[in-house]
C-alpha cells in the first residue's frame, strides 16, 4: 500500500494535540457548568475530548490537519501570552481568556476554531448526558 | 486484484441511485449497486444522534465549504444516503421552477404535466403522507404564528409509512431507500457491494470501461477492485458525482455550479411547553415567502438546543433545564451562489468552495426577522440570537436591522441541500448532462442524482430528484429496451 502522508502527519502530531483539546473541553465545560458541577462529570470531558479528536480525526483530511496545527498553536499562542506556561497549563481564568480572545479576532479563522471546540463540545457534552438519561427517545406513536 | 462484472454499475445507493437500480433490475438489466458507507436499519441510530452522524454522515458531520463564509454540509454515507438522514419531507417541485428550468436549461419534455405520473407513482410507492396522529406541538406553534400574521402554512407530507396493528396501536417507519427501493433492487436481481469507493473510471474514447475501487470489509481489511459494466449510472451526490467524475478526467461543466439552501438556526423560548421528542421533526412550513425563503422548526434535543443557545453561556445551563419549553426554528434560502468541487491531489476529500453571496446574506437577515415575528406571534417570550455575541430579543423589532444588514460573518450558516453540479439541458455551455440524464462527452454513462438539478428547487429536493430519475430512467429503458 502506498505511504499516505496526512495520515501519517496527523498520526506523528496527535500525542500532541490530545491534551490541548482536553484543556480546551475543561474550559467550555467549566465556563459552562461551573467546575464543581463538572468535576461530579469528570468522565464526560474525557469522553468529549475523545469524540472531538475523533471529529478532528474524520474531518476531510485537509481540514483535519489544519485543525491539528491551529490547535497546537493556540496552544503555543496560550505559552507566549503568558511567558512560556502552554495554554493546556493555564489556570482555568487564564484559559477563559485566551479563548476570548479568540472568539473576538478579526480573523476568520482563530473565531472558527473556538467556535468548533465550544459548539462540538456543547453538542457531544449534551449528547453523552442525553444518552445517560435517556429523556428524548425515538419517535413513538 | 478482485473484479466483478454488471452489465449496468450503479454507483451510490442514495434516492438517485435506489430509483435508477430498482427500475433498471426491474426491466431486465444485470445491475450491480456499489456504496462506500455500511448497510444500517433505520433505527440503528437516534435520528440527529451523535451516534447517527457518526454512523451515517460522511466525515461525521464534520464537512464544510471554503469561501468568505464557510457553510457546513451534510451528506449521507450509508446505504440509503442522503434518504437516512434528513427529515423524509416529501414536495412535488414548483411548477413554475420546472419550467423555468426547461426553457433555460433547454430541457426536454419536461415540466409539471411531464412529471406528473412520476410524482404520483413515488407518492404512492414511498407512501407519502401526512403525519397520521397529528401534528407536534412545535409544528402547531409555526401554525399559530402564521395564521395571526396572515401567512400561508403547510404541514409537509413525509416519505412515512402508517400501519395499524392488532392491538389498534400505530407503527411507523420512515421511508428510506434502504428500507424502499434498495430492497426492491435487491427482489429484482439487483446486487448490492456495500464498503465500496470507486476511486475513478477508464474511458477509451466516448465510453467507459471499468471502475477502479477499494473495498473495505467490516474488519477494516482493504482490497483493490477492478469492476467492468457496459454502462455506468453514477448517483454520488451534488460532490461525490464531480469529484469522481473529473478525478477520472471527464471535467466538461462538472462542478462548476454547486448550489445549495444555506439556512440559519434560531432557537426560542415559549411559556408552554413545545419540545415533544415523541414527534420527531416538526413538519409544518411557512409557504408565504417560497421559493426564496423557507422558515420552519427543527430537529430540537437538548444537545441541538445547546448548540444553538450556545451565546448564552453561562445561564444556558439554567434555561436548558427547561427544555421543554425550548424550540429550534430555522430559515433556508434558495442560494443563488455558484461554488465548485475540486478533486487535490494527495487528498481523499474534495475542495468544495462556494460564495454566499451578498444578495443570499441579505435575505437570511429578512427571514431571521421574518422568524423573530412568527415565533412571537406564535407566543414565543424570548429569542436567542444566531450570532455569537448577539442579545436576547423579546420583541421582533429588535432584528429589524437585519433586514438592512446582517454581521453575516457570525452566523453559523449549514445546509443538506446540495445540487446542481451537473446540470441536465441540452445547452452545452453549462449542462454537463443531456435531457436525461446522459454525460454529453460520453456514449455510456448517466448521472441520477440532484447533481442534475438546473439551480436551486426552493423546496425540499428529495422529491424533485426521485421524480426526474424516475422520468430519466424510463426514458433509458425505452430507449434500450429489446
Amino acid at each position: 500500500m502506498p505511504v499516505d502522508p496526512v495520515k501519517l502527519a496527523r498520526r506523528a502530531l496527535k500525542p500532541a494535540v490530545v491534551p490541548v483539546v482536553e484543556s480546551l473541553v475543561d474550559t467550555v465545560l467549566c465556563t459552562e457548568l461551573g467546575r464543581e458541577e463538572l468535576g461530579a462529570d469528570v468522565r464526560f470531558v474525557t469522553e468529549t475530548r475523545d469524540m472531538l479528536v475523533y471529529k478532528l480525526e474524520h474531518m476531510p483530511e485537509f481540514f483535519g490537519l489544519g485543525m491539528f496545527g491551529v490547535t497546537l498553536a493556540f496552544d503555543a499562542y496560550g505559552a507566549a501570552r503568558s511567558g512560556g506556561t502552554p495554554f493546556r497549563r493555564l489556570p482555568l481564568a487564564e484559559r477563559r481568556a485566551r479563548l476570548d480572545e479568540w472568539k473576538a479576532s478579526p480573523v476568520g479563522l482563530f473565531r472558527s476554531f473556538t467556535q468548533f471546540y465550544e459548539k462540538m463540545g456543547s453538542f457531544v457534552y449534551y449528547s453523552h448526558i442525553e444518552e445517560a438519561d435517556q429523556p428524548h427517545g425515538a419517535e413513538v406513536h | 486484484m478482485a473484479r466483478l462484472d454488471c452489465d449496468v454499475l450503479v454507483i451510490g445507493t442514495g434516492p438517485g441511485g435506489a430509483m435508477s437500480a430498482a427500475l433498471l433490475a426491474e426491466a431486465g438489466h444485470d445491475v450491480l449497486m456499489v456504496e462506500e458507507g455500511k448497510r444500517l436499519t433505520v433505527d440503528s441510530a437516534k435520528s440527529y444522534s451523535l451516534d447517527e452522524m457518526n454512523q451515517k454522515y460522511r466525515n461525521g458531520g464534520a464537512t464544510s465549504t471554503l469561501g468568505k463564509l464557510n457553510v457546513t454540509y451534510l451528506e449521507g454515507r450509508c446505504v440509503g444516503g442522503g434518504s437516512e438522514i434528513n427529515a423524509a419531507l416529501y414536495h412535488r417541485p414548483l411548477g413554475e421552477t420546472l419550467d423555468a428550468w426547461r426553457r433555460e436549461f433547454q430541457i426536454r419534455d419536461f415540466g409539471v404535466q411531464a412529471l406528473m405520473d412520476q410524482f404520483e407513482a413515488i407518492e404512492e410507492e414511498l407512501h407519502v403522507s401526512h403525519r397520521v396522529e397529528g401534528e407536534s406541538p412545535a409544528s402547531l406553534a409555526v401554525k399559530r404564528g402564521a395564521e395571526k400574521l396572515g401567512w400561508k402554512s403547510r404541514e409537509i407530507r413525509r416519505f412515512w409509512k402508517y400501519e395499524r396493528q392488532p392491538d389498534g396501536s400505530l407503527r411507523s417507519r420512515r421511508q428510506s431507500m434502504s428500507e424502499t427501493l434498495v430492497p426492491r433492487a435487491e427482489a429484482a436481481g439487483a446486487r448490492l457491494e456495500t464498503g465500496v469507493r470507486v476511486h475513478r473510471i477508464v474511458f477509451e474514447g466516448r465510453r467507459a470501461f471499468f471502475a477502479e475501487a477499494e473495498r473495505t470489509d467490516a474488519g477494516g481489511r482493504t482490497e483493490r477492485l477492478r469492476i467492468g459494466f457496459n454502462r455506468l449510472f453514477v448517483c454520488c451526490g451534488a460532490v461525490q458525482t464531480p469529484l469522481m467524475l473529473r478525478r477520472s478526467g471527464i471535467t466538461t461543466q462538472l462542478g462548476e455550479s454547486l448550489q445549495m439552501h444555506p439556512m440559519v438556526r434560531i432557537a426560542a423560548r415559549f411559556p408552554e411547553p413545545v419540545n415533544d421528542p415523541r414527534f420527531g421533526v416538526p413538519v409544518r412550513q411557512v409557504e408565504e415567502f417560497k421559493p426564496a425563503l423557507t422558515l420552519g422548526c427543527s430537529h430540537s434535543s437538548i444537545p441541538h438546543l445547546s448548540m444553538w443557545m450556545n451565546q448564552l453561556v453561562p445561564e444556558k445551563v439554567r434555561k436548558l433545564e427547561d427544555w421543554s419549553r425550548l424550540a429550534v426554528f430555522y430559515v433556508a434560502v434558495a442560494g443563488k451562489g455558484l461554488g465548485k468541487v475540486r478533486p487535490l491531489p494527495w487528498f481523499k476529500h474534495p475542495l468544495v468552495t462556494h460564495p454566499v453571496l451578498p444578495q443570499d446574506v441579505k435575505l437570511l437577515g429578512e427571514g431571521l426577522y421574518r422568524l423573530a415575528e412568527l415565533v412571537f406571534a406564535a407566543g414565543a417570550t424570548e429569542v436567542y440570537s444566531p450570532l455569537e455575541d448577539g442579545p436576547t430579543i423579546t420583541h421582533p423589532r429588535e432584528w429589524a436591522g437585519f433586514r438592512e444588514s446582517v454581521p453575516a460573518e457570525g452566523l453559523s450558516i449549514s445546509t443538506i441541500h446540495l445540487f446542481s453540479t451537473a446540470r441536465m439541458g441540452e445547452d452545452r455551455s453549462r449542462c454537463a448532462v443531456d435531457s436525461w440524464g446522459k454525460v454529453h462527452e460520453l456514449d455510456n454513462v448517466w448521472i441520477q442524482d440532484g447533481s442534475l438539478l438546473p439551480s436551486s428547487p426552493g423546496v425540499n429536493p428529495q422529491g424533485t430528484i426521485l421524480s426526474i430519475v424516475r422520468r430519466n430512467v424510463q426514458h433509458f429503458i425505452d430507449q434500450h429496451a429489446g
